[in-house]
């Protein structure tokens, strides 16, 4: 493995982000170092100057300063350009520490102090403002999970090193020269932004990412931001959960500072040692930092998923605040409460940068570029003030009340900020999946529901019908019908006197579909006038269906016209009335007897009802020595049909397999009786129980499709891709009890996924044919990808996963990645967080070297080898299409490829794989 | 014209010469190696007419060697090259042939016939799928060009 592969494997950072993320990484780097010059000069100076409870003032002054650069941020970040801003932010903060410096030449003022150590949490929070308002623009939803965390962790080495500085620095220049070095960091930042935006590349990334909705976004985003702000703020619930998390973290990280720096001003008297103290503390806070967030970070947000990554803070609070607590009743030493405020406030801010922050920023990834940027800004703009100022707030009170400030009430209210912290995550958490489904689908179809009982309404469609053309009037009918199921004898009264014959034909039909018996006197009426002989055919048709009296029907069966006769005898063999039926059916029996040579036609005669009469003399057809009438009979089978027919039908199955296919599927479930023994049947091919299992997948009838295909799966999982594709086709929902099955299955698909991938990435170019086999291999790929979501589907919550899927299998990378997190959020957690990395748009090298741990074993290097795992079936078995194109390959490259191998190819149905297999022999003996 | 089972390529070449097409470059393989067994192979010698305008459609065919003129009598509308296809629609309805098509050069061309094909549509739909994926992406091409004009 090369040095750089090793480092990207470590970050967990692609190739083509390494450029970006290398320069994000040094720009975080030069803005931290610069801040932490920069606070410990400002808080050293200050807690030598004032007493600790004066940090109280300096929260409420920070407050008001933060909100005011927070409005002209929001106001410029919109008027300005990405570049423009960017360059200017940098450089007014480079400014400001340099004025605030000479300023400290000429004013030792009591509120000089204040304002040095306020404007520290101003430059630190336009230090966030920026950086992430510029690495929220880069990357999507799943890069951020992934890279936020790496890249964020450029700060504590940057911080690391400028405190660890400033503690060497500090005896020689004084705590107030280390605000130049501060400044020059800072300036160094400004430098390195300017050279990558101006090399294009930054500008590319950004501009490929939000190509459309940014000038969108800039037309509507100009006026009145701070407004939008407050109204997102007011209206969005889960911008404004997120704000309630980053207020509480806030508030909680200043109170637990607080405390630990007011038993710290005790020990040190001057700024000197204040300031090496200080800056001793946070390097080495940093290393710690760095060692979490390097090492564990961005595995573990992305096992742990977002909700139980960020409650990793507010929980690891809770726990040692309840236990300083329970030190404070029980014991009166202070340096106890003081070393365990140590433990909290290291923990705290190790765990917040490590693990909060970065996961924090993720969770505005699925808003929209410029909703993001804004959330970014209501949390770091609007919510650190109030953070800031209830801090203040509070710490003045205690003051006021007890004249002093205990870390025993600190800690109470940390209690309570921790409770509402808790309670906010999980609220945001719920928001969180809402917003993705959102994000993914933003046309919705509705499918309107409307009420036809209504007698009004019923009036009106009666008029309409005067009016109406006769399309119109038959889409009005079949309006009714699918709604209500049911239609008035008004209605077919009205329209069995229409003008129109196609109505006429209609209302008929509609007699007898409805059986409004009452209506049959209208029928022979009407048999009794001029008709047409379609008309007359379905009312001869209808009579026959529904009258109880055969003499009724009599004369139609013996008339000369075959179409009436054909009319009355099928519409009696479908008549409810046993007087009817019988006569008709012996009619056909007696006819098939006398006149066998007519089998045909009276096939064509039960064909035209083969969903309501199933005749019980079908064998004789279907072992006719006439072909054509045994297709005949297969064709004639319907829904009516008896089982005993069906597995005539069966025995046929091998050598007339489109026929009894086709019988199969008109007979519907009943025929998964017949089905299930052919699968069972163990000299039937491979490819004929495809058929099978394909024709399972169109018989709607999920539960009995479920039935037999679950079992025969975990009996035979060579069949699991066309048995998933059936299930999933007939919309079959797993029991409790199969999930695990299921889910078996899809880990196992997962790892071939990988040993797939691991075999593509050894492919030799050269050797490959026009790239086939690359193609082929991505094909393979994407039918288990497909099979898995199918999976999904079944076992999980199906419009969660349809909607992810579409997501997939657009083009979008935004989408995409939206997409593969709500299939981590949905499905079980190894099985979606394996899944994301499978399908993640990404080079296939990189990813072997990423899903290496996955790997059943080594793959061998050249084509040759895949060749011959494709013919072996290793891992699994692959479509004919991989197998044509090995075996073609093969041929051509002049490999060793196992006779056997040839032969049983040759032997297939399918006509690609079986030439190419008879072409590879050929070839191997020559 | 002669018509002849295909002996020079194998269905395995054929489907890598269909994937080759622009028609079917974004269908997967395995899609069109059901396809592929579809081909006849069909020979024009230069100047034979392939079809006349009026005819009724039912093929569709793939210039495989060869140019194919595409003309309204004795007005020439286009040249087709190799690896250009025509008639495509003919392959879903049986409308007439709106021009004629009579061979440049001698010509190798590969005919897919509508009854097979609506065979082969009934057992895999994906391939119908290709098809209509292919024709979306023309129809919205032509809205495209129109609402520019």
């Amino acid at each position: 493995m090369s040095k750089r592969s090793f480092w990207l494997r470590l970050f967990n950072v692609y190739p083509s982000e390494w450029w970006v993320v290398k320069r994000l990484y040094l720009l975080l780097f030069l803005q931290g170092a610069g801040a932490a010059f920069f606070f410990t000069s400002g808080f050293a100076q200050f807690l030598e100057k004032h007493p600790v409870t004066d940090l109280a003032y300096v929260f409420m002054l920070s407050a008001a300063m933060l909100w005011i650069v927070g409005f002209f941020y929001a106001k410029f970040e919109h008027k300005l350009s990405f570049r423009q801003f960017n360059i200017t932010v940098l450089l007014f903060m480079t400014i400001s520490m340099l004025l605030l410096r000479i300023g400290n030449f000429y004013y030792d003022n009591y509120w000089y102090y204040y304002i040095l150590l306020g404007w520290f949490n101003v430059l630190y929070m336009l230090n966030n403002l920026s950086f992430w308002g510029i690495a929220a623009t880069l990357f999507d939803l799943r890069q951020s999970k992934r890279l936020f965390a790496v890249i964020s962790a450029g700060d504590i080495p940057a911080k690391f090193v400028g405190y660890t500085l400033a503690s060497i620095f500090v005896s020689y220049t004084g705590t107030q020269n280390l605000l130049f070095l501060g400044s020059l960091f800072m300036f160094g930042a400004f430098i390195l932004f300017e050279r990558v935006e101006r090399s294009g590349r930054l500008h590319a990334a950004h501009h490929h990412q939000n190509n459309h909705e940014h000038h969108h976004n800039n037309h509507h985003a100009a006026p009145k931001p701070l407004s939008r702000l407050v109204s997102d703020f007011t209206t969005n619930s889960y911008i404004r959960g997120i704000a309630i998390v980053s207020v509480m973290a806030g508030a909680s990280i200043l109170l637990i500072n607080y405390g630990f720096y007011a038993e710290v001003k005790k020990a040190f008297h001057d700024d000197v040692a204040l300031a090496k103290f200080i800056a001793l503390f946070f390097a080495a806070l940093r290393v710690f930092a760095l060692f979490t967030k390097m090492v564990f970070a961005s595995r573990l947000t992305s096992k742990l998923g977002i909700l139980s990554t960020l409650l990793i803070t507010p929980i690891a609070m809770l726990i040692l605040v309840a236990a300083t607590i329970f030190a404070g009743w029980f014991s009166t030493s202070e340096t106890i409460m003081f070393y365990l405020f140590g433990v909290i406030a290291i923990l705290v801010e190790v765990l917040r940068t490590s693990f909060s922050a970065p996961v924090l920023l993720t969770l505005m990834q699925p808003l929209g570029t410029f909703e993001r940027l804004r959330a970014h800004n209501i949390v770091k703009g609007i919510m650190d003030p109030f953070a800031s100022l209830f801090c203040g707030l509070f710490l003045l009170t205690l003051l006021f009340l007890h004249q002093k400030i205990g870390l025993l009430p600190i800690s109470y209210m940390l209690i309570v900020l921790g409770v509402i912290w808790v309670i906010a995550l999980f609220s945001v958490n719920k928001q969180y999946v809402l917003l993705l489904l959102h994000t993914i689908s933003t046309r919705f179809f509705s499918n309107e529901s409307f009420e036809l009982r209504n007698e009004q309404l019923m009036k009106e469609i009666l008029l309409k019908m005067n009016h109406a053309s006769d399309l119109e009037i038959l889409s009005m009918l079949r309006m009714i019908i699918s709604n209500s199921q049911q239609i008035s004898e008004s209605i077919v009264l009205k329209l069995l006197h229409h003008p129109s014959e196609k109505v006429q034909l209609e209302s008929i039909r509609l007699i007898r579909q409805f059986r409004l018996l009452g209506m049959l006197v209208l029928v022979k009426e009407r048999l009794n006038e001029e008709l047409s002989p379609e008309i007359k055919k379905e009312a001869v048709f209808t009579l026959a269906a529904l009258t109880d009296r055969y003499d009724a029907v009599q004369s139609y069966i013996d008339a000369t016209d075959p179409e009436i006769k054909k009319a009355a005898i099928t519409g009696s063999l479908v008549s409810f009335s046993i007087a009817v039926h019988g006569r008709a059916e012996a009619w056909v029996d007696q006819t098939l007897k006398d006149h066998p040579e007519k089998a045909l036609e009276l096939l064509d005669l039960l064909n035209t009802v083969k969903d309501e009469y199933g005749y019980p003399g079908y064998g004789q057809f279907l072992n006719s020595e006439d072909p054509a009438v045994v297709n005949a009979a297969l064709r004639s089978i319907g829904k009516a049909v008896h089982a005993d027919v069906l597995s005539e039908a069966a025995i046929l199955f091998e050598n007339n397999t489109k026929l009894v296919s086709q019988a199969f599927l008109q007979a519907g479930s009943k025929s998964l009786i017949e089905i299930t023994a052919l699968l069972r049947r163990e000299d039937l091919s491979v490819d004929k129980k495809d058929q099978l299992i394909s024709i399972c997948g169109k018989l709607n009838d999920p539960a009995a499709v479920g039935a037999v295909l679950m079992p025969f799966m975990e009996e035979h999982p060579y069949y699991t891709l066309p048995i998933v594709k059936s299930l999933h086709r007939v919309k079959y929902r797993c029991t409790h009890a199969e999930r695990p099955v299921l889910e078996a299955v899809a880990k196992r698909y997962q790892s071939y996924v990988v040993d797939l991938y691991a075999m593509w990435s050894e492919i030799i170019p050269e050797q490959d044919i026009d790239g086939m086999m690359q193609r082929a291999m991505a094909a393979e790929v994407d039918s288990i990808r497909d099979m898995l979501l199918q999976l999904f589907e079944m076992m999980y919550e199906p419009s969660k996963i349809r909607e992810a899927k579409y997501a997939i299998f657009s083009n979008q990378k935004e989408r995409i990645a939206n997409g593969l997190e709500l299939i981590e959020i949905t499905v079980r957690k190894d099985i979606g967080i394996l899944f994301s990395q499978l399908f993640e748009p990404q080079d296939i090298r990189q990813k072997v070297q990423f899903l290496k741990i996955h790997l059943s074993k080594n793959p061998q290097h050249g084509l040759n080898h895949l060749v011959n795992s494709v013919l072996q079936e290793v891992p699994m078995d692959y479509m004919d299409w991989t197998k044509a194109c090995s075996l073609f390959i093969g041929a051509k490259r002049s490999y060793e490829i196992e006779k056997s191998y040839l032969y049983k190819y040759s032997q297939v149905e399918n006509p690609v794989l079986k030439e190419t297999a008879v072409f590879a022999m050929k070839n191997s003996n020559n | 014209m002669s018509e002849q089972p295909i002996d020079r390529l194998l269905l395995v070449e054929k489907v890598l010469m269909l994937k080759s097409l622009s028609i079917f470059k974004d269908t997967p393989e395995p899609v069109l190696a059901d396809l592929a067994p579809l081909l006849l192979e069909v020979e024009f010698e230069a100047g034979v007419s392939i079809f006349e305008e009026g005819a009724r459609g039912d093929c569709m065919y793939i210039i495989y060697k060869g140019s194919v003129r595409i003309h309204k009598g004795t007005q020439e509308l286009a040249v087709l090259p190799e690896k250009e296809v025509f008639g495509e629609l003919s392959l879903l309805d049986t409308e007439s042939r709106s021009a004629s098509a009579t061979a440049q050069t001698d010509c190798i061309l590969f005919r897919i016939d509508q009854e097979p094909f609506y065979e082969l549509v009934e057992t895999r739909p994906e391939v119908m799928k290709g098809f209509v994926k292919i024709l979306c992406q023309r129809l919205r091409a032509q809205n495209a060009r129109s609402i520019g004009k």
